[in-house]
């Protein structure tokens, strides 16, 4: 009978697993590419994600202690701290699982499990929503892969490589042996014995390891020797854009209106792409490609071929081809995210090519367009868009065109964009909403009048003859005036919006934008004179999303592993804390991202990851006051919470050890009697809290309230509990 | 990450001012502590002093008993009496106080005959016995409540200043004197002094530093020092005005000299408790 219910378990398993791969394929089909919005993890929630800090931590470290090679000590220690990097990266949301990405690389993670001798049923895969291109695994046998990774990769094969380098290290020990190496190292560079580059040295022997026993595994499971060994000129050019494309300086162009040649970079000017194979990689982690290829093709020689070895074994060209593409849609949400707006623009024409009706795209390019202006217009500076001379490859045109821009043409160039886009998709809700956007950033330049613009109009018509010719029909002299008048322009970018700046609906939108700029204004106005004298309090929020509060104690004098315990379990007592004050309060509450709830969902998980990406980026736009591209989704939450409120909370102490003040000490020792109290002073610890409670409005994307304070002093659970019943308090009319 | 985005938004929070041009500045409605204003704390002070003299519990003119020369540790005296304090929070910021304590000194050496010549024929006087001194004092006064160290009125780090009544009584019961020669041996004369009993207040303005943290949602323990200076006591010193030249008017020079510096260094350690 027992045998006869393991028999049914497996079974039962064999039946799930298959189930689950179906529905893996399935989603390729189902995330269908025109709908795509952003990527988001299907299927149960892994026990991995919900499992407590601590008890991972001590299943964890009691493995590691039996382990040879590493102290008990540092297994502690070094359990600790990965796991706690592991909560924080699964807590921040940017971790995917049972997506299309996900579920393709584990079918490639089967494939190889099944060519290795070894026991390889705990190891677990996921990626990550990052645009680097990267691949790493724990000691616990957990593999993270990159979006921006699957965005550059060729074939499966190369994925294959990079899992099969990955699952050595994971087999080899080598994170905890690398660990306990350099806390020797540090031991002995007390004694003058190590340096820094015996590390890097024991860490490329380490990937040169990685990559043999890979690149065996890779081919014990079929895969084409060739196409593996491709993968390292994708890592050697995986800092530039996932394609070369000249820059079509035509996409900002009309039938009167060429950009003029001194916006356009020299093409004998673009740097070379300086990635070399054969770079000192004395300071480096890993060996240059160099050696990695010269150690790849010596172990190709040597090994036995597979006669039908292939390039795809799990999948086909075209579902690879799929899911990369899926990989590139949402690396445009992470260009957004991290405001990297000249990559992203870079990186949305050339999706653009190739998906030209996506509404995701073309979404994405709008937002990136708006950014560039807001961020121009009200910041002055746009992030990340750094000087043309750093950057190499065809990209490098971008940043030299948008350098030169001044601010009031960026304004113009994005309104043309955003204003063209919108019109050919009027059923576009996000589209007609950043046009609202871009058009007040147009309009706060006096010079941006539509008066202006018309004047500009008369101008042109001395040369409209010759714009509005094909360059076919233009004589010697009509070019040299289309020339000169496109060089010597003061403003040219007026040009852009001709066509555009005729339309009724444009100069009724502009004329609403004046209006609410000046309305603005006279909000702004009397918000200030209204702050002169604190006013009551009008809010009375009855309900309200919350994520779980953030607690960080940064004790210099207590061990890494009390520290992120610590901060485990305030996490919970505050979690509990805003729950009881709400109640008293009144206050309907709603945690979105409750790890610590049983019934804790992937549809939390995928609602609270947006939620996050939201926040993220209306606080980076805070002070800019410009609409977050997620708030085209966040109405989601309002609806299934039934609130507009979403609260944050966070409290940093920070705990220090106080320097010896010699001359406190001579006085204090001068006058005996306060000796007693320097001693107390001088040994007990120099405390600060910073405490932050955060309300947004996500139907109006605008903060709502705020408390935070910055004290001089530790609080205990109880007073953080007092804060945060303050807080909450005020939030309420009564 | 979950951490360097909501480190971005604290960051955001706690630099940011243009960001919330959209927020009015809204008033700030007190909460107190968790809603509760009203707290209740019974308090051990401790008066420590390094002369047997300045401890009130001690003979004023008792000799220092210890050898501070090759002592290990720091000496001290104490008088330990006890105090009841409640406090009402007005805001998140003030809160107003009443305290009551009481105090007891079982061994004030007047001194009486010493100075009695006149009075009892005799050149040189002793006494046995001592007069006893009690008192309760009445205090009432605010507090502020120290938000830069994270204070909810009544809870956190404070500062107050208050002023006080104090009421006491000198008792003189079963006190002899007998004549002495001039080693101070006693003699065979005796007399009974007939039984005293002086009435006199003072006034103090008070001043405390303290820190009222919860031990739980309502138990709360308090450490502070307080530091009070007494007004209407009189003159300092040992010389007697001859005005006071009778036994009342010693005991009530001598009641009062002993208690010149009361209360004037006071740590107190307390548990109270959060009731309304």
């Amino acid at each position: 009978m027992k045998e006869y219910n393991t028999l049914l378990f497996y079974t039962m398993k064999k039946i799930i697993a298959l189930f689950i791969l179906l529905i893996s394929i399935d989603n390729v089909n189902a995330q269908e590419l025109e709908s795509f919005t952003r990527l988001q993890s299907a299927g149960p929630i892994p026990d991995f994600f919900v499992k407590f800090f601590d008890e991972k931590i001590s299943e964890d470290s009691e493995k590691l202690k039996k382990e040879e090679g590493i102290t008990r000590k540092n297994s502690s220690e070094f359990s600790v701290l990965t796991n706690y990097k592991l909560q924080q990266l699964i807590q921040g949301g940017k971790v995917l699982y049972g997506d299309p990405l996900t579920n393709y690389a584990n079918g490639v993670l089967d494939k190889l499990k099944a060519a290795s001798e070894d026991d390889l049923d705990h190891i677990q895969l996921y990626t990550l929503k990052s645009n680097e291109v990267n691949a790493f695994a724990t000691h616990q046998g957990v593999i993270f892969i990159t979006v921006g990774l699957i965005g550059q990769l060729e074939n499966e094969a190369q994925l294959a490589l990079i899992l099969a380098h990955e699952l050595t290290h994971v087999l080899k020990k080598h994170s905890q042996l690398s660990y306990q190496y350099s806390q020797d190292l540090i031991k002995k560079s007390r004694y003058g014995d190590g340096t820094i580059s015996d590390f890097y040295q024991y860490s490329r022997k380490n990937e040169e390891e990685a990559d043999e026993a890979g690149f065996k595994l890779a081919i014990k499971a079929g895969y084409n020797t060739d196409a593996l060994y491709t993968t390292f000129r994708v890592l050697l050019y995986s800092y530039l854009p996932i394609d070369e494309q000249p820059l079509d300086y035509s996409q900002w162009e009309n039938k009167s209106y060429t950009i003029a040649g001194k916006y356009q970079m020299d093409g004998g000017r673009v740097n070379k792409i300086s990635a070399e194979e054969d770079i000192n990689d004395a300071f480096l982690t890993h060996p240059n490609i160099a050696t990695r290829r010269k150690n790849a093709r010596a172990l190709v020689q040597g090994s036995d071929h597979l006669a039908d070895s292939k390039t795809y074994i799990f999948g086909t060209p075209e579902r690879f081809e799929k899911l990369r593409t899926l990989a590139r849609f949402e690396m445009l949400n992470a260009f957004i995210q991290r405001a990297d707006y000249v990559k992203g623009l870079y990186h949305s024409m050339i999706m653009r090519k190739l998906y030209p009706k996506n509404t995701f795209v073309i979404n994405s390019q709008a937002m990136i367009w708006h950014g560039i202006a807001a961020y121009e217009a009200r910041a002055n500076d746009i992030p990340y868009s750094f000087s043309h001379r750093k950057i190499e490859g065809e990209i490098q045109h971008l940043y030299f065109f948008l350098n030169k821009l001044k601010t009031d043409e960026i304004t113009m160039l994005a309104t043309q964009q955003i204003w063209q886009n919108s019109l050919a998709y009027p059923e576009n809700q996000f589209l007609q909403q950043i046009r609202k956007e871009v058009l007040r950033d147009f309009v706060s330049y006096k010079e941006n009048k539509l008066g202006n613009f018309a004047s500009r109009h008369r101008e042109q018509a001395d040369t409209s003859v010759i714009i509005k010719k094909k360059d076919a029909v233009l004589s010697k002299y009509d070019k040299i005036a289309k020339k000169r008048k496109n060089e010597t322009s003061e403003a040219p970018f007026y040009y852009a919006l001709i066509g555009i700046v005729d339309n009724p609906l444009f100069q009724k939108e502009v004329a609403n934008a004046e209006d609410i700029l000046q309305d603005k204004e006279k909000i702004d106005e009397q918000i200030a004179e209204k702050n002169k004298k604190p006013q009551k309090n009008n809010m009375d929020v009855e309900t309200l999303i919350m994520t779980t509060p953030n607690y960080d104690n940064d004790n210099n004098r207590k061990s890494n592993k009390t520290r992120m315990v610590n901060n485990e379990s305030t996490e919970n007592k505050l979690l509990e804390s805003v729950k009881d004050n709400a109640k008293k309060l009144d206050i309907r509450l709603s945690y979105v991202d409750n790890f610590r709830d049983p019934n804790f969902t992937t549809e939390n998980y995928n609602e609270f990851s947006m939620l996050y990406d939201y926040i993220g980026e209306r606080v980076r736009f805070d002070g800019l006051d410009f609409l977050p591209y997620n708030a085209q989704y966040i109405h989601t939450l309002t609806e299934r919470y039934d609130s507009k409120y979403v609260g944050i909370l966070s409290i940093y102490t920070r705990v220090r050890k106080r320097p010896f003040n010699g001359s406190y000490a001579a006085l204090s020792l001068a006058t005996i009697y306060a000796f007693p109290l320097y001693l107390k002073w001088q040994l007990s610890a120099d405390k600060q809290s910073d405490y932050g409670f955060y309300i947004m409005n996500i139907s109006t994307h605008n903060p709502a309230f705020r408390s935070s304070r910055s004290f001089e002093a530790n609080m205990n659970i109880h007073m953080q509990n007092a804060h945060i019943y303050n807080s909450l308090n005020q939030l309420r009319k009564k | 990450m979950k951490k360097s985005i909501l480190g971005i938004i604290t960051l955001v929070l706690l630099s940011s001012t243009h960001a919330m041009c959209q927020l009015v500045h809204v008033k700030e409605k007190s909460s107190f502590y968790l809603g509760k204003r009203g707290a209740l704390d019974i308090n051990l002070l401790v008066q420590p002093s390094l002369q047997p003299g300045s401890a009130p519990d001690h003979d004023i003119f008792e000799e220092d008993k210890y050898d501070r020369k090759n002592a290990k540790f720091l000496p001290i005296y104490t008088l330990v009496s006890p105090e009841m304090k409640y406090t009402f929070a007005i805001s998140n910021k003030f809160s107003a106080y009443v305290k009551g304590n009481l105090y007891s000194r079982s061994k004030l050496d007047a001194e009486v005959g010493f100075y009695l010549e006149d009075q009892f024929n005799s050149e040189y006087i002793e006494e046995y016995g001592y007069a006893k001194l009690k008192g309760r004092s009445y205090g009432l006064g605010f507090q502020w409540f120290q938000t830069k160290k994270a204070a909810l009125a009544p809870m956190g780090f404070y500062i107050g200043v208050g002023a006080a009544k104090h009421d006491y009584t000198v008792t003189h019961e079963d006190v002899y004197l007998s004549d002495a020669d001039i080693s101070g041996t006693y003699g065979s004369y005796l007399y009974k002094l007939d039984n005293i009993k002086l009435d006199f207040s003072y006034a103090s303005l008070d001043f405390e530093i303290g820190n009222t943290q919860p031990l739980s949602k309502l138990v709360y323990y308090k450490l502070a020092l307080s530091s009070s200076a007494n007004i209407g006591l009189g003159t300092f010193g040992n010389s007697v005005p001859s005005s006071l030249n009778t036994v009342e008017g010693y005991l009530l020079h001598t009641a009062k000299q002993s208690l010149a510096f009361n209360n004037i260094f006071v740590l107190k350690i307390g548990l109270g408790l959060v009731i309304h």
